[in-house]
């Protein structure tokens, strides 16, 4: 039962000292592995004065790539589980062990980190956008509800593993989720906290925002439900 | 419009329209760009289901045929959708280049680093059989490669020379250190695994590599 924590790292110079040293030091059970994204800045310097085990892409593939590469890289050392976890300190690794635990009792395929399980998502500007896919995911997966679409901190199982670093089109978007709602696969939830922010700038800002959600409503009603449904066997 | 012309326009639209979408469906095309065709498919069915849309538009901008006022908006969708492929092709060679860069590269430095220390061992190694000091990059190395080495290098217990990292001035963490002391203990179960792994890997590479193969040949028989 061995998992693995992916970090997936862009351009974090700032905060991968923070969330790795966090991570050597309380957690040394788990292993992990941070995946360089081609990054721009010190990053790599910096996890190569450390000795951080970093998987360092030559190019920069985007998230939806350095998740794949994660992927391949944990199948190829024969990992059980890989818990995705941000490279901006946003997450925090205590969480990991609920996660597990509900992997284990629930025999799902996923559990995702929400922050709003049991507390209630607020209706700021901020927030519409994720109430309007949750609620869209809803509706095109026949009821199943994910309430924190965009978290960064999910655990896959051996069979997403696969799925996720061997074919075509997984992003770790929302739009995915929806897609393999419709494919049966089970997915759960447990309630996290997160910290804002520290250092750093996120890759979202107005403009692409808006281009976002546009994509992903594109994504949820039409392509996402057009693709073929490659089903999992119960 | 004659009528046999008209409903000849409205087959060629719902037959483009289904093969875009079946496309779309069997993953050939990515999301963002079936967002555009998409688009174009939903386009062309409005003008051949409605073509007195055209007409009226074209009457209003003072084109005489309504047939102008179509050529003239398809040809400049088309010229915007070869000019982004332009952007996008640029982009990917110039990714592949900086890819077979980086790739050489970091091969070479692999390989200068092993030729070193295996030359520095020669020098300084004991008479015992058992003892083969492997080489611990903390420079990123890919994992393709590090799996490579691993296997290669046939570790049967292995040790790992501190004193000569020292001398290399590599810092080795304490997490480092303590993958060292795993596979210690465990080096023939590691190196099955990873071969294991490996094979696992490498399996489900050439699977999708024939699928890929077939489908190619699919397309272009």
């Amino acid at each position: 039962m061995k998992p693995l924590i992916l970090i997936p790292a862009y351009n974090e110079s700032e905060n991968i000292e923070r969330v790795v040293d966090n991570i050597e030091k309380n957690y040394p059970q788990y292993d992990y592995v941070i995946i360089n994204d081609g990054s721009t800045d010190t990053t790599r310097k910096i996890c190569a004065r450390n000795g951080y085990n970093v998987l360092d892409l030559p190019i920069n593939v985007g998230l939806s790539g350095a998740i794949k590469s994660g992927m391949r890289y944990a199948n190829y050392y024969g990992y059980d589980y890989v818990v995705q976890i941000d490279g901006d300190g946003q997450h925090d690794p205590c969480y990991i062990e609920a996660m597990l635990d509900k992997m284990k009792e629930t025999g799902c395929d996923i559990v995702i980190g929400s922050r709003f399980k049991e507390k209630k998502k607020p209706f700021s500007p901020r927030m519409l956008g994720s109430h309007l896919i949750s609620a869209s995911i809803r509706l095109t997966t026949g009821g199943k509800y994910v309430s924190d679409v965009t978290s960064g901190m999910r655990l896959f199982n051996k069979k997403m593993i696969k799925r996720f670093g061997y074919d075509i089109h997984y992003s770790p978007e929302p739009d995915t989720l929806a897609y393999l709602l419709n494919c049966n696969v089970n997915i759960q939830e447990v309630q996290v906290e997160m910290y804002d922010r520290v250092a750093g700038v996120s890759y979202l800002d107005f403009k692409s925002s808006i281009w976002y959600m546009m994509k992903m409503m594109f994504s949820i009603y039409i392509f996402q439900w057009v693709r073929i449904r490659t089903k999992e066997g119960k | 419009m004659s009528s046999t012309f008209r409903a000849l326009l409205v087959a060629a639209s719902v037959i483009t329209v289904i093969w875009i979408l079946r496309q779309i469906r069997k993953f050939r095309v990515k999301m963002e760009a079936a967002i555009y065709w998409i688009f174009l498919a939903c386009i062309l069915l409005f003008l051949a289901i409605a073509p007195e849309f055209s007409v009226k538009i074209s009457n209003l901008l003072g084109i005489i045929s309504p047939a102008n006022l179509i050529f003239l908006v398809m040809i400049f969708l088309l010229t915007e959708k070869v000019f982004t492929m332009s952007i996008v092709v640029s982009q990917l060679e110039e990714k592949v280049s900086v890819l077979s860069a980086e790739l050489a590269l970091r091969t070479h430095s692999a390989e200068h680093q092993l030729d070193r220390l295996t030359a520095g061992e020669k020098e300084n190694s004991s008479a015992s059989s058992d003892d083969e000091k492997r080489m611990r990059d903390t420079e990123a190395m890919s994992a393709k490669e590090q799996g490579r080495a691993e296997a290669a290098a046939a570790v049967t217990g292995a040790e790992y020379s501190e004193a000569q990292a020292a001398k290399d001035g590599l810092k080795i963490s304490d997490h480092v250190k303590k993958r060292e002391g795993k596979t210690e203990g465990l080096g023939a179960t590691a190196v099955r695994d990873g071969e294991n792994a490996r094979e696992n890997g490498s399996a489900k590479r050439k699977k999708s590599q024939k699928r890929d193969s077939h489908e190619s040949e699919k397309t272009n028989g």
